[in-house]
C-alpha cells in the first residue's frame, strides 16, 4: 500500500511564514460512516494544493469543512490563525470559495453579484477590481445579464470573479473549470497562477490532471476519505514514475488492491 | 447585544436587490405583447378577487362566542399548517443560490437567522394583507381585526423558523421519522383548512356532515380545543377589545410576543448548517423536477417502485409507450391519487349541496362531477404529455406515427380519470339519490367525453408548453395566461357541446313517435357516434401539432 504523507516535508519548507491554512485532525461523519478520516494539512501562503481523488473520496466535504459550510466532527481548522468555528466572521473574511456548480441569483445582475461580494466582504474601492475582473473573465459585455441567463460557464466565471474581488488570502476552487471553453480555461488557469504569485494559498480540487500537473506546488490524493499521499509532484515522481495520471492510479489503484486482500 | 431585527447591511443590500431583479424582471416579460395581454388578463383576474373580497359583506357588530371559536380554529390550523411545513424543511432553509455562498461568507449564525426571518416576513406579507382584508370584514371591528390578523400572521413565520431550527437539533432517528409525518400532517391540515372555512362561512349546511352550527359551538366549547387555541386569545381579544386601554395593552402584548419570539430564534444556539445545506439540495431537486413538468415532480420511491416488470401487451410500440405511461402511473401515482380522490370527493359533495331533489337531480350531479371532474384531474394527474417536456427531444425522434404516439400517451390518463369519475357518480348516486337507469348514459360517454378533453387539453399544451410553478414570479403573466388557455379550452369544447345540443334534439324529436327509453338510447348512441368523430378529429389534430412541436419555444 502506498500510504505517503510528506507533511513534514512540505510544511518544514513554510516554517519561517505564518500559515494561510492549518487544519488539525479534521475528520467528518455522516450517518455512522466515516466520510473523512481525521487529515491534517498545513498550507502556506502563494502555495497551490492540488486536490485529487476518485468521486465519493471526501473532497468537496474537506473542502466545505475548511470553508466552514458544514460542521466537523472532530478536528480543527485556522485560516490565518482564526478558527473557523470559534471566530467564523474574522476566518471567512479571508477565504474565497468556489463550488462546482456555482448557482447565481436569477434576478441579480452580474455587476449586482459583484456589489453584493464586496458589501458581504467589505470590500473598499470594489468598482475598479470588478472592472478588471469583468475583463479578464470577458464578461464585460454580460455586466448587466441576470443571473438566469448565464451558461454554465460564464456562471463558473461570475463565481471566480466574485470570490477574487475580497483578494482572500485563502481561495477553494472545488472543480473550477468543469463547463469552461479553452479561452475560460486559459484565463482562470493564468488568474490562479497569478493570485498565487501575490500570496494567496490555493487549493485546487479537481478531476483534470492534467490542470492539477500544470499549477500546482503539492498534491494531496484522498481515497474513500483517507489521505494516500500528500507531497510534492516530484516527491510523487519518486514513489512512481510517470505523470500525475499514473502516479494517481497507482496510489488509488494500491489501496483498491490492498482492501481486497485484507477482505 | 444587538436587538435589531434587520438584517446585516450586506444582506439588506441582497433583498433590494432581488427585489429590484424580480421587478426588472417582470418588466422585461411585459416588452413582448404577449407578455402584456397576459399580465393585463392577471391583473384583470387579480383585481376582480380582492374587489370581490374587498366588497363582500360584512357581518353585524358583536361578538358572538362561535365567533370567537372560529378565529381560534382557523389560526390554530394555520399554525398546524405551519408546523407541517417546519417538519419538512428542518434547519434554516437557505435557496440553493444563496446556501454555500452565504454559510462561507464572513456572516454569523444570528446574521443568516435575522435574514431569513426578515425574508419570511415580506414573502408573507402579500398574503397576509389579502388574509387580513378578508377576515377583517368578518369581524366585528374591521380595521382592528386587519390589525389582528396582520400581526398573527407575521408571527407564524417565526413560530414556523424556531419550530424548524429547534427541531434541526434533535438529530436522532425518531427526528427523521417525525419528517415523515410532515406531508399527512400537512394534507390533514388542509382538509382541516377547508372544513374550517367551510364552517366559518356557513351556518346552516344543507348536508349533514356531522358538525352542523350548533356542533361547531360545542367543538369551540371544548376544553380539549380551548387548551390548544389559548396562543389564539390575545389576537382575538385584539381584534375585539371595547377601549383603547384595553386595546393598546393587546397590541403591545402581541407585538412583543412577535418581537420576543423573533430576537429568541435568532439567538436560539443551534447549528444548523447541515440541515441546511440538506434541505436547500432537497427543495432544489424538488423544483428540478417540477420544471420538468407534468407528474416529474412526483419522486419514485425505489422501494415502491419494485422489481422491473415487463407487461405482457407492450408488443408493439403502441403499447410500449401506452405500458410505459401505465407503469409510470403505478409508481407515481400513489399521492396524487389521494388528493385526486380528496378532491373529487369536494366535488361529489359540492355537485350534491349544489343540486335540489327533483327529478333529473342525478343526472345533472352526475354531470357536473363528471364535468369539473375530467377538467380537475385532466390537469391535475399531469400523466400525459405534461410529463414528457424533458424528454421531447426522443418522442419526436421515435420511428411511430405521431397520432399513435398521441393517443398512446394520453389514454392511461383517460383509462384512470374515467375509471375514478365512474366510481365517483356510482357512490354519489348509491349514497345520495339512487341510481337511475339514465346514469347509464353518462357513465357510456364519460370515456369518450374524458378523451375530448384529455386531447383537446393536450393540444394546447403543445401550442403553449407553459408551466407555472408555486411560488415562481410572474405570477400575474401566469394567471393571465392560465385564465386564456382555459377560455381557449372552453371554446375547443364546443363541438362537443354541439353534440349534445344534437342528441338533446334528437331526443325531442324522437320522444313523441317513439317510447321514452327507446327515444332516449336512439339519443345516446347518436351522441357516441358524434363524441367518435370528434375524438377521432382531435386525435388527427395531436398528431398536427405533435409534428409542428417546437423544441426551442420559451416555456416560461
Amino acid at each position: 500500500m502506498l500510504s505517503h504523507s510528506m507533511n513534514d516535508a512540505t510544511s518544514s519548507e513554510s516554517t519561517s511564514e505564518p500559515l494561510t491554512l492549518s487544519v488539525r485532525g479534521l475528520s467528518r461523519d455522516y450517518e455512522g460512516t466515516r466520510a473523512l478520516e481525521p487529515l491534517d494539512l498545513d498550507l502556506a501562503p502563494g502555495r497551490i494544493l492540488g486536490l485529487v481523488g476518485p468521486n465519493g473520496a471526501g473532497k468537496t466535504t474537506a473542502l466545505r469543512m475548511i470553508a466552514g459550510i458544514l460542521p466537523t466532527t472532530a478536528g480543527s481548522v485556522a485560516i490565518l490563525g482564526h478558527d473557523v468555528e470559534a471566530e467564523p466572521v474574522a476566518a471567512k473574511r479571508h477565504l474565497g470559495w468556489v463550488p462546482d456548480d456555482p448557482t447565481p441569483f436569477d434576478s441579480l445582475t452580474v455587476w449586482e453579484h459583484l456589489e453584493f461580494t464586496a458589501r458581504l466582504f467589505e470590500v473598499d474601492a470594489w468598482p475598479s477590481r470588478a472592472e478588471v475582473l469583468l475583463r479578464l473573465f470577458e464578461l464585460v459585455e454580460k455586466r448587466d445579464a441576470l443571473g438566469g441567463e448565464l451558461s454554465r460557464g460564464m456562471r463558473q466565471k461570475l463565481s471566480f470573479a466574485c470570490a477574487w474581488l475580497p483578494e482572500p488570502a485563502l481561495l477553494l476552487l472545488d472543480e473550477p473549470l468543469s463547463g469552461l471553453d479553452p479561452r475560460g480555461i486559459r484565463a482562470a488557469r493564468e488568474a490562479i497562477r497569478g493570485w498565487a504569485q501575490r500570496g494567496t494559498s490555493v487549493i485546487l480540487s479537481s478531476h483534470l490532471l492534467d490542470l492539477v500537473e500544470v499549477l500546482a506546488d503539492e498534491i494531496l490524493v484522498l481515497d474513500r476519505g483517507r489521505k494516500v499521499f500528500h507531497g510534492t509532484l516530484a516527491e510523487a515522481r519518486a514513489l512512481r514514475s510517470g505523470g500525475l495520471e499514473e502516479i494517481f492510479f497507482a496510489i488509488t489503484g494500491d489501496v483498491e488492491a490492498t482492501n481486497e486482500e485484507s477482505a | 447585544m444587538n436587538l435589531s431585527l434587520l438584517p446585516q447591511p450586506a444582506l439588506r443590500y441582497l433583498v433590494r436587490a432581488k427585489f429590484t431583479g424580480a421587478v426588472r424582471r417582470q418588466l422585461r416579460r411585459l416588452r413582448s405583447w404577449r407578455g402584456a395581454v397576459f399580465a393585463f388578463f392577471g391583473v384583470l383576474l387579480f383585481g376582480a378577487w380582492i374587489l370581490a373580497i374587498a366588497l363582500g359583506p360584512e357581518v353585524e357588530s358583536g361578538a358572538s362566542l362561535a365567533d370567537e371559536g372560529r378565529v381560534r380554529m382557523l389560526l390554530g390550523i394555520f399554525a398546524l399548517l405551519s408546523l407541517g411545513g417546519a417538519l419538512q424543511h428542518r434547519g434554516l432553509y437557505l435557496p440553493e443560490e444563496e446556501v454555500e455562498r452565504l454559510l462561507a461568507a464572513p456572516l454569523r449564525r444570528a446574521d443568516l437567522v435575522r435574514y431569513r426571518l426578515f425574508v419570511n416576513g415580506l414573502r408573507a406579507l402579500p398574503g397576509t394583507l389579502l388574509i387580513a382584508l378578508f377576515a377583517g370584514r368578518w369581524l366585528p371591528v374591521p380595521i382592528w381585526g386587519w390589525v389582528g390578523v396582520t400581526i398573527a400572521f407575521q408571527t407564524l413565520p417565526v413560530v414556523n423558523q424556531l419550530a424548524a431550527i429547534l427541531l434541526g437539533r434533535l438529530e436522532s432517528g425518531w427526528a427523521r421519522r417525525l419528517g415523515r409525518v410532515a406531508r399527512p400532517l400537512t394534507v390533514l391540515g388542509a382538509v382541516a383548512l377547508g372544513l374550517g372555512v367551510y364552517l366559518s362561512l356557513t351556518d346552516s349546511p344543507k348536508i349533514d356532515v356531522g358538525v352542523t352550527a350548533n356542533g361547531a359551538s360545542a367543538i369551540f366549547e371544548h376544553p380539549v380545543f380551548r387548551t390548544l387555541t389559548l396562543p389564539a386569545v390575545p389576537y382575538w381579544k385584539l381584534m375585539t377589545a371595547a377601549s383603547p386601554i384595553e386595546r393598546t395593552l393587546w397590541l403591545c402584548l402581541v407585538l412583543g410576543f412577535w418581537y420576543g419570539l423573533a430576537l429568541f430564534t435568532i439567538r436560539v444556539p443551534v447549528d444548523f448548517r447541515e440541515l441546511s445545506l440538506e434541505t436547500a439540495a432537497s427543495v432544489a431537486q424538488r423544483f428540478r423536477r417540477l420544471r420538468a413538468g407534468g407528474s416529474s415532480w412526483i419522486q419514485v420511491d425505489h422501494r415502491r417502485a419494485g422489481s422491473s416488470r415487463s407487461l405482457p401487451f407492450a408488443r408493439g410500440p403502441f403499447s410500449a409507450i401506452f405500458a410505459r405511461k401505465v407503469l409510470a402511473i403505478m409508481r407515481k401515482s400513489q399521492g396524487t391519487l389521494l388528493v385526486s380522490v380528496l378532491v373529487l370527493s369536494f366535488v361529489v359533495f359540492l355537485a350534491q349541496v349544489s343540486m335540489d331533489v327533483e327529478e333529473g337531480a342525478a343526472l345533472a350531479s352526475a354531470a357536473i362531477v363528471a364535468g369539473l371532474g375530467a377538467a380537475y384531474l385532466g390537469s391535475g394527474l399531469r400523466f400525459d404529455f405534461r410529463d414528457e417536456l424533458p424528454r421531447m427531444e426522443s418522442v419526436l425522434a421515435w420511428p411511430v406515427a405521431r397520432w399513435r404516439v398521441f393517443t398512446a400517451m394520453i389514454l392511461p390518463q383517460v383509462l384512470l380519470v374515467s375509471g375514478l369519475l365512474t366510481t365517483a357518480i356510482l357512490i354519489q348516486a348509491l349514497l345520495f339519490s339512487g341510481f337511475e337507469p339514465r346514469l347509464l348514459a353518462v357513465l357510456v360517454v364519460l370515456p369518450l367525453f374524458v378523451f375530448n378533453w384529455s386531447a383537446l387539453d393536450n393540444v394546447v399544451w403543445l401550442l403553449w408548453p407553459v408551466k407555472n410553478l408555486p411560488g415562481q414570479e410572474g405570477a400575474l403573466v401566469h394567471a393571465g395566461r392560465s385564465i386564456l388557455m382555459l377560455l381557449l379550452r372552453a371554446v375547443l369544447l364546443v363541438p362537443f357541446l354541439v353534440a349534445l345540443g344534437l342528441a338533446a334534439l334528437l331526443h325531442v324529436g324522437l320522444r313523441d313517435a317513439l317510447p321514452a327509453g327507446l327515444a332516449f338510447g336512439f339519443a345516446v348512441a347518436g351522441m357516441l357516434v358524434a363524441m367518435t368523430l370528434i375524438d377521432v378529429a382531435w386525435i388527427v389534430a395531436g398528431a398536427r401539432v405533435l409534428g409542428r412541436f417546437d423544441l426551442s419555444r420559451d416555456r416560461g
